[in-house]
């Protein structure tokens, strides 16, 4: 009977915590956590853009924020030298980490590259990081830095030790502020935007918001047209470009 | 101050200014030498952060506007043999064909991409110093006084000798029509593979090997051209999804200009000053490819379908 009692309260008590988790795991309300703009839209002349992210943390701790992107396999080509021209060797998958990473700390020493076994930055994909295909046995490392030094150069990938501002916000709190570049090549979707508060190398708090990017208007028209009615798509890719042509022609003419 | 503009399915933003000036030029080569460009805006595109197999077949979208504008220019001056077009086509779309058909089974076999840059340095090669070195024997001939055209009598008699010979009235030359089909099925197998237009290659032959005057090559190769991109744009949409109209159609609207700007130009300048013209830019861009190969690249690991 007592057990039955124990048991009752244990599942008591654990409906409490999901629905006290529930409630500080909304959007924005658990870190206080604002993101702007709320959701980023790719529009016809969308030419990137700023993502500016606020959360509270403890006062006291430092901060660390992430935009984390959803995580998916990336199928790469490597090359390398074959009588003496560069050429691709062969295919390399990951697995494991996001297709998108931007990270920024308060002190710079947070993200240090030196520093592998942080829950946050590269260090944190290096460990789940996956490979399959044409590597041999002790390379991991070289493969996935050069995996970094691409996604950095494609402006998918980026590290901002010290870009964090953190201004006291009273009652004990602190407001901790990044701006962060968005790239053009960011893909629309659910990405997650997680602030995190340190002190010394230990987490005290940790909090996550969704954050949308969208395409909208013509874009988003011709990319539904291109995917889902490649027929209509085609024939007005042939008519525009011939009318174009023609157009140039007659405008010409009459000159 | 940069306009850009977003290319859906190049998920990229590219400088609209960018991409109606690059447009304008390649464009304007179309209406001078009678080529799509593909050669030359491809690696362009890639340059700016396109991918590659959007690059491609976004510009065989843009080619089908820089080949109707500089054709139907060119026709207006009664510069378009359409016999000799016609066979050249059907010659290229069924080479094409063929080509699209191997460079799968290459690609499967995961040797595509080295030997389209290994075919790209052998043909450019070839076709750059032979044009190069013959223009600059006509130019020498023609300071001299002295008049003829370079030609191989080999290839005159051998089209001579093929059966079912016709005359093109237009073109004034009689061969067998197989001629024609011949090297228009050889030029669509290697753009096929190289995923181009092949203006480049056929505009040579057709010079060479078929004995045209250089004023019907441009707008013969532009008609014939016209249609082959359409029907790659057709195939790329349906099947790869990859060609980017907006893309296109900056560069259209650019090529569309420029083409006309380039048929203008090209009457005031004389066959051996273009093909010199011509050999020169072939040659200039079969040299970045060779560095490419050559020199270690910025990356090694690529996303897959970059190289």
């Amino acid at each position: 009977m007592n057990r039955k009692i124990g048991s009752g309260r244990a599942v008591l008590i654990l409906l409490v915590a999901l629905v006290l988790l529930g409630i500080f795991s909304l959007p924005g309300r658990a870190a206080n956590i604002r993101i702007t703009p709320a959701t980023l839209k790719i529009h016809g002349f969308f030419g990137g853009s700023i993502l500016r992210v606020s959360g509270e943390i403890p006062a006291g701790t430092e901060a660390v924020i992430e935009v984390i992107g959803k995580t998916a396999e990336q199928e790469l080509m490597r090359k390398g030298r074959r009588w003496d021209l560069w050429m691709n060797v062969g295919e390399i998958d990951i697995s494991g980490v996001p297709g998108f990473y931007l990270v920024a700390s308060s002190a710079p020493r947070l993200l240090s590259a030196s520093k592998t076994d942080t829950p946050w930055g590269y260090g944190l994909w290096r460990r789940r990081v996956r490979f399959r295909g044409t590597f041999k046995q002790g390379e991991e490392a070289l493969i996935f830095k050069e995996f970094l030094q691409l996604k950095e150069g494609h402006g998918l990938y980026g590290r901002f030790p010290g870009a964090v501002e953190v201004a006291a916000a009273g009652r004990g709190r602190a407001q901790a502020r990044a701006s962060f570049p968005i790239n053009t090549r960011i893909a629309p979707g659910t990405y997650r935007v997680r602030v995190t508060a340190v002190r010394g190398w230990q987490v005290v708090q940790r909090t996550q918001v969704p954050w949308q990017v969208e395409m909208v208007g013509t874009p988003a028209f011709l990319t539904f047209l291109a995917l889902q009615r490649p027929v209509l798509y085609g024939i007005l890719a042939l008519g525009l470009a011939a009318v174009v042509g023609f157009l140039s022609g007659v405008l010409f003419k009459r000159k | 101050m940069t306009l850009d503009l977003y290319l859906p399915i190049a998920r990229h933003s590219v400088d609209i200014l960018l991409l109606l000036g690059l447009g304008t030029i390649i464009g304007s080569f179309s209406g001078i030498f009678g080529i799509g460009g593909g050669f030359l805006m491809t690696p362009l595109l890639i340059m700016f952060g396109i991918p590659p197999t959007v690059a491609a077949a976004s510009d065989s979208n843009q080619i089908i506007a820089a080949a109707t504008s500089g054709s139907y220019a060119h026709y207006r001056m009664g510069h378009v043999d359409l016999t000799m077009g016609s066979f050249l086509l059907v010659g290229n779309l069924v080479g094409g064909t063929l080509g699209v058909e191997i460079i799968k089974v290459l690609r499967h076999l995961g040797e595509a991409g080295f030997l389209i840059k290994a075919t790209y340095v052998v043909l450019l090669s070839l076709v750059g110093t032979y044009m190069l070195v013959e223009s600059i024997k006509s130019l020498r001939r023609a300071a001299a006084g002295v008049e003829g055209r370079a030609g191989s009598p080999l290839y005159l008699r051998l089209g001579q000798a093929l059966p079912w010979q016709m005359y093109f009235k237009k073109s004034g030359v009689a061969l067998s029509p197989l001629l024609p089909l011949f090297l228009g099925g050889f030029v669509g197998l290697l753009a096929g593979i190289m995923g181009l237009g092949g203006g480049f290659i056929m505009v040579p032959l057709m010079f060479y090997l078929l004995g045209m005057p250089m004023h019907l090559v441009v707008g013969t190769n532009l008609f014939q051209e016209a249609f082959l991109c359409a029907n790659v744009t057709f195939v790329q949409v349906v099947t790869n999804h990859v060609v980017d109209l907006t893309l296109a159609l900056a560069l259209a609207i650019g090529s569309g200009i420029g083409a006309q700007i380039g048929s203008r130009f090209s009457a005031k300048v004389n066959g051996e000053q273009l093909r010199f013209l011509l050999a020169v830019i072939i040659l200039a861009m079969m040299i970045k490819i060779l560095l490419g190969l050559l020199l270690h690249p910025h990356y090694i690991l690529d996303m897959k379908g970059i190289s």
